[in-house]
């Protein structure tokens, strides 16, 4: 039996004539809770532009002051579509981006053409550490001291992080440094690493498939799991145009701006 | 509280000769009104800065603190109302702070420092305290004792005004350290080098300025190495300056024992106002990460990204300081002439050669050319070299991602050259 307070607020808003008995009456009242809906706390977030996405991360959102892994072997999984609308948006509001360590060149034109304002992405490639993670011996020491400095000063509000050979300890230190700051932070790892602990509470693995579609499968998050990955639009082959290219990914985003 | 107050630095005579110079740019932080007195005292003219700094003890305080940050020897220090007041209280001992007379009148003859010979004519008058000379009548004590030695006294009544010649801080700072032991570690030049930012400091406290850059030199018997510091706007901060020495520092292995320091800055400017600035915090901090990454990594390492006008894909990117607000402008203006087709997010450095299997380029199995091409052709201008004549298509891979390949036209032959993400 519940105490008698609580039986009085739930009988104010729910009236009890039949209502509360039918399964759809139960699950509509607030001190029922169904175990496959997250609690969800109040995180900080910034939206990442996909509704479909948004709705099952928890907050909402991609997650401020937290380490997110991003999942999947080699370039071209999507990554840069997938977080081309929260970038763009904290850009827009006068902040900034440190990529350390992307595996391969930035193509200017392509990431202007996208609607990135490269003057807030500051690139940080390390040849030596490249040449020394290529002999299998780690070198991404200065990558992650990069990433901590960066996400310690608080001055970006976005750090992505490539890393071919992470251990534990190292996503460990990224995650304690993503707590203390307001960024957001993201991790890109190889596929394989999925089966590894991670201390990033937000997991996410990418797939292209064939279609053009992005799945992204939620590999762990806080709350219940999810089984099935969440479809994205990602690439279309009409998608010659700029214009065209535009609306592929960024029209989330724009529907957003548009409804608030 | 007295209209002028002259604080007096004086060290110990059981101690090395102290380096004037740097110590009176050190004490530019304190005012920028000041005067060698050697060889062994600094005078600081405090009368406008001591409610800055909280009142007489609050600010002899801070300078000892100050000074005990630095290691460096710790002074005597007095305050009075003129400077040959302050400079004798701190010689003869008695109460450090006072701008009465009786407290002069009280300091022994023998303790203070004299022109040459005074001490002798002083026993043989039997004067001992300073109040005793003061009460001799004027002319008489001209001729026994000296009109030099009389009008340090006059001077010190504040009954004659006491000209001295204030110290010009140089236009261009440049000190030297000698270290007490050649430096083998990174560690040890740490600690000199803390010295001379602090001097640094004092410097552009005193100009009332800042500067973007300063150079450590580390001189050893013949050779010189060079440190350069730069920051990413003029500042008077050195704890900025420190903040980059120190990863250059522990980056940097000694092949030889270092046996004096030197930092020189140049070019000092005036500094911003503060107010009304709303991102002043901002660029300091944004500012500040890039500043220690550049020092680490190097520039080589750390950039922002512009586009530039050029037909080839791989010069189509260029890299820009990462630094200024200047090269950022720069950034978001300049190219985008160059119209692109759908092009990748991401490029190789060097074109991948790629198989081919029947009539098919192959990567890991074969790829499935979904649109193209897209001719690129240009450079012919800049050299056999640069000459680029490239069918461009956007190819599926086995895994579904999308690659961007082309066709050579001149070499033939496939090559992946991007990744679209």
């Amino acid at each position: 039996m519940r105490p008698a307070g609580a039986r009085e607020t739930a009988g104010e808003r729910w009236p009890r004539n039949g209502e509360g008995t039918t399964l759809a009456g139960l699950l509509a009242r607030p001190d029922i809770r169904l175990g496959s809906t997250y609690s969800a706390p109040a995180l900080p977030t910034v939206a990442s532009g996909f509704a479909a996405l948004d709705a099952v991360l928890p907050g909402g959102g991609w997650p401020r002051a937290a380490l997110t892994e991003l999942l999947f072997d080699g370039p071209g999984c999507g990554e840069v579509s997938l977080l081309r609308p929260a970038l763009r948006q904290l850009s827009l509001s006068g902040g900034w981006a440190l990529l350390v360590d992307p595996p391969l060149q930035l193509h200017a034109p392509a990431w202007t053409k996208a609607g990135f304002d490269l003057a807030h992405l500051v690139v940080v490639r390390l040849a030596a550490a490249q040449t020394a993670r290529r002999a299998g011996s780690g070198g991404s020491h200065e990558a992650l001291w990069a990433a901590e400095q960066a996400l310690a000063s608080g001055a970006p509000q976005a750090v992505l992080v490539w890393a071919a050979s992470t251990d534990a300890r190292a996503v460990r230190r990224l995650q304690v440094a993503a707590a203390g700051s307001e960024a957001l932070a993201f991790l890109c790892r190889p596929w394989r690493a999925r089966h590894e602990a991670s201390a990033a509470p937000l997991r996410l693995g990418l797939q292209v498939e064939p279609q053009g579609r992005l799945a992204v499968h939620l590999v762990k998050r806080r709350g219940p799991p999810l089984a099935m990955p969440v479809y994205l639009p990602w690439w279309s082959d009409e998608g010659e145009e700029g214009d065209a290219r535009e609306g592929l990914v960024g029209a989330p985003l724009a529907d957003r701006a548009r409804a608030a | 509280m007295p209209g002028k107050a002259w604080l007096a630095l004086l060290w110990p005579t059981a101690r090395a000769l102290p380096e004037l110079e740097r110590l009176a740019c050190w004490a530019g932080r304190f005012t920028p009104h000041l005067a060698l007195a050697p060889p062994r005292a600094l005078l600081l003219e405090v009368g406008s800065t001591l409610r800055l700094f909280g009142g007489e003890t609050a600010l002899c305080r801070r300078v000892r603190q100050d000074l005990q940050k630095e290691d460096e020897v710790l002074p005597v220090l007095a305050l009075a109302g003129t400077p040959q007041a302050a400079l004798w209280l701190a010689e003869g001992g008695g109460p450090l702070v006072s701008f009465s007379a009786d407290a002069l009148d009280a300091l022994p003859l023998q303790r203070l420092s004299w022109p040459a010979g005074c001490l002798e004519r002083f026993a043989a008058c039997g004067l001992r305290r300073l109040g005793a000379l003061r009460q001799l009548p004027r002319g008489e004590a001209m001729q026994r004792i000296g009109v030099a030695a009389m009008s340090c006294v006059a001077r010190a009544y504040g009954e004659e005004p006491d000209l001295r010649v204030e110290f010009v801080f140089p236009p261009r700072f440049c000190q030297r350290l000698d270290l007490p032991a050649p430096a083998v570690s990174t560690e040890a030049l740490r600690f000199g080098a803390h010295r001379l930012l602090a001097a640094l400091g004092g410097w552009l406290a005193g100009r009332r300025q800042g500067v973007r850059r300063c150079v450590f030199g580390l001189l050893r018997h013949a050779a010189r190495d060079e440190l350069e510091l730069t920051c990413s706007a003029a500042t008077a901060d050195v704890t900025r300056f420190e903040r980059l020495l120190h990863e250059r520092l522990a980056r940097l292995t000694l092949t030889a024992p270092v046996g004096t320091l030197e930092l020189s800055a140049d070019a000092p400017e005036a500094l911003p106002a503060l107010q009304g600035d709303l991102f002043a915090a901002d660029a300091v901090e944004e500012g500040g990460l890039i500043e220690r990454l550049l020092a680490r990594l190097g520039e080589a390492a750390v950039y922002r990204l512009a586009p530039q006008a050029d037909h080839r894909p791989e010069a189509a990117t260029r890299k820009v300081s990462a630094i200024g607000t200047a090269s950022r402008r720069m950034a978001a203006d300049t190219g985008g002439d160059v119209a692109v087709g759908r092009h990748p997010f991401w490029l190789l450095e060097h074109p991948l050669p790629l198989e081919e299997r029947h009539g098919q380029p192959w990567l890991r199995g074969p790829l499935l050319l979904l649109s193209g091409p897209e001719r690129i052709e240009s450079g012919w201008w800049q050299g056999e070299a640069n000459d680029v004549r490239r069918d461009y298509f956007i190819a599926r891979t086995a895994d579904a991602r999308r690659a961007w390949v082309f066709r050579d036209l001149g070499a033939s032959g496939w090559f992946l050259h991007g990744w679209f993400a």
